[in-house]
């Protein structure tokens, strides 16, 4: 899979190359709108991290250019401004998400699988990781074929680690992830445990093999071969 | 005191003074001018009468045809004596007393003149006077103060201006021109004053706003990288120590930059859209993605709804305002604490329970004063909370009412 990080601050596109290398994203890097149109132009991509402040415009020209084209890349917005205008303006121009600096990798790594996942024509729908059948369209998941029952919580917690896989998730992320909009305004992360401890114990219950770890109280890591 | 009447009482003081001394003193002049007139004429009536009275013939015991009620002539005993003129006792006459020699003998003269008539005139005269200056003083009392209300009036206006100016406004201070210099001055300084504290103002903000979105994309490049970090091998649990509490500080700088573009962009206004707010509904949604902090902290929820408030405002800024009021309530709490939530008459009232002493009412609604040893709270809740009220007009209150701590926003508008 091929991603394109527009983005003029290497620091930050490395890292970004760094982490989705390891679920096998190809990443290639434009620190600029020119490069950027002309990668565009050439090839083509699954996803594009389109940063609107480069150095020679607004990479809103890119994603303007991207729809005159008719490309069907789903575009996600990482961006330092946040305002609802900034939003709204790059979400009509047909952007498929937005995403506020700073933001965690893992979190940008679900957003991404969630617009390739959207933006799949195949229709498939669903993710078979790992002894564990999801249905990303019906929300379900499957273990040994038998449907495990899991709170919204639960399966946005599951379907993050999944996202994440083989990755250490710090739980500042998982709990900005979980309380979604008004994210992180405890510092208090002991309500991730409890639904980690729920979602294991559902899991196991329906004779998964946990895969799921603690990391020194830093983060969890499911671990997939 | 006005300035105004400052000015008018020197002028009125004078004028009084003036008038208490010109008066008497006016009085007795015009006394004296007529007793001179009436001693000349006396005198004068004296020259004439000494010739016909000495070729007249005097025969003791009859009136002397001549004289009249007011000239009379006896015989004197004491020859030589000088003429002498003065004031009857009660003032009412003027006498001139001369002796004479008639046929070797000595007669006294003696013509009298009525002073009541000219007293009469004199009194008219003094009354009219003191009529004519008091109105006079009136007039000049009621001109100076309707000239200096007038010639105030610029100044008034600038007075007026600068009341109602708010540095945090758009438009800059614009005083009305005035003809007078002084005031012409005064305003030039007042809009240059307000002009350079506007100006710093807006650069002020405009610092914090540029300062918090730079701080954004270092802040997401120390943040992946962190993220990077956790994914190295091999890890050792202090090495994760290290990182999950670099972790911590970075979320917290994260969210301390979120707050403060939040408080600038209140600050500029930019949150125009509003619409029809149900703060009863908007708080039972808050209260439940909250559910799971308050059973961490064993917290008892009490509520009380007398109405369901609806205020035009932006759902954006209500929900930040009542999530931050509540959010407090949770983080400032203790364990096993309370949480009272009610809605009346208008007014919406957190309260919880908390350290058992009451906040510095004084510096609670301003940036980064912390009121709990909760070193994660960032203090910037309160005062974006202060400025949501400021922005709708609500009014915000805090008491300690022991032992809960309570917060009371009258929203009605």
């Amino acid at each position: 899979m091929k991603i394109l990080i527009i983005e003029d601050e290497q620091a930050l596109s490395k890292s970004i190359a760094t982490y989705l290398a390891a679920e096998n994203y190809t990443c290639e890097v434009a620190a600029d709108c020119k490069t950027a149109m002309d990668k565009i132009e050439t090839f083509e991509y699954d996803c594009i991290l389109l940063d609107i402040s480069l150095p020679d415009g607004n990479g809103l020209q890119v994603l303007q250019a991207l729809k005159q084209d008719h490309k069907t890349e789903g575009v996600i917005i990482i961006s330092a401004r946040d305002s609802i205008d900034d939003r709204i303006n790059g979400l009509q121009l047909g952007a498929d998400d937005y995403l506020t600096k700073p933001f965690h990798l893992s979190e940008l790594s679900a957003r991404i699988a969630a617009v390739i996942r959207r933006r799949r024509f195949s229709g498939s729908s669903i993710l078979d990781v790992g002894g564990l059948v999801l249905d990303t369209q019906a929300r379900t998941v499957k273990v040994n074929n038998q449907t495990v029952d899991l709170t919204r919580k639960e399966y946005d917690l599951l379907l993050y680690l999944i996202t994440n896989r083989n990755r250490v998730i710090s739980k500042h992320a998982i709990a900005e992830h979980l309380s979604g909009d008004g994210e992180g305004l405890f510092d208090n992360y002991d309500f991730i445990y409890a639904h980690m401890k729920n979602l294991k114990k559902k899991l196991l219950q329906a004779g998964w093999e946990d895969q799921i770890k603690a990391v020194y109280g830093m983060g969890y890591k499911m671990d997939v071969p | 005191m006005k300035l105004l009447n400052k000015t008018v009482q020197y002028y009125f003081l004078l004028s009084v003074v003036l008038l208490l001394v010109a008066v008497p003193v006016f009085y007795f002049v015009l006394k004296r001018i007529v007793i001179a007139n009436v001693d000349a004429r006396l005198i004068e009536t004296k020259t004439q009468l000494i010739p016909r009275l000495q070729v007249m013939e005097v025969q003791p015991g009859n009136k002397p045809p001549l004289l009249d009620n007011d000239i009379t002539l006896e015989k004197s005993g004491k020859p030589g004596a000088k003429d002498s003129l003065y004031t009857s006792d009660k003032g009412t006459y003027r006498l001139l007393t001369s002796y004479l020699v008639i046929n070797q003998n000595t007669y006294r003269l003696q013509i009298k003149s009525s002073l009541a008539n000219h007293q009469a005139l004199i009194t008219s005269i003094i009354i009219l006077q003191v009529l004519l200056l008091s109105l006079l003083l009136a007039g000049l009392l009621m001109i100076n103060r309707s000239l200096a209300r007038q010639v105030w009036k610029p100044f008034y206006n600038t007075l007026r201006k600068l009341r109602a100016y708010k540095v945090d406004h758009a438009e800059p201070l614009q005083l009305p021109h005035s003809e007078v210099n002084e005031f012409e001055e005064l305003n030039t300084a007042v809009e240059q004053l307000a002009e350079r504290s506007r100006k710093s103002y807006v650069a002020q903000k405009e610092f914090a706003e540029n300062a918090s979105h730079e701080m954004r994309t270092p802040l997401a490049i120390f943040q992946g990288k962190l993220e990077l970090l956790m994914q190295t091998m091999p890890l050792t649990e202090e090495q994760a120590t290290l990182i999950t509490d670099m972790a911590s500080a970075s979320q917290r700088m994260a969210r301390l930059n979120k707050g403060l573009i939040l408080l600038t962009r209140i600050q500029n206004g930019q949150f125009p859209e509003t619409e029809d707010v149900s703060v009863k509904k908007m708080t039972l949604h808050l209260l439940e993605q909250y559910q799971q902090q308050m059973d961490q902290k064993e917290l008892t929820l009490e509520q009380h709804w007398e109405e369901d408030l609806h205020i035009t405002a932006n759902p954006t800024l209500v929900e930040v305002l009542l999530s931050n009021l509540l959010v407090n309530a949770i983080r400032h709490n203790l364990k096993g604490g309370q949480i009272i939530v009610k809605l009346a008459n208008g007014t919406f009232t957190v309260q919880n329970t908390g350290q058992l002493y009451e906040l510095n009412t004084n510096r609670l609604f301003q940036r980064f004063s912390k009121s709990s040893a909760d070193a994660e709270s960032m203090g910037l809740g309160l005062e974006i909370v202060k400025k949501v009220c400021d922005l709708y007009e609500f009014e915000i209150s805090y008491a300690y009412e022991h032992p809960l701590h309570s917060f009371r926003v009258r929203m009605k508008q």
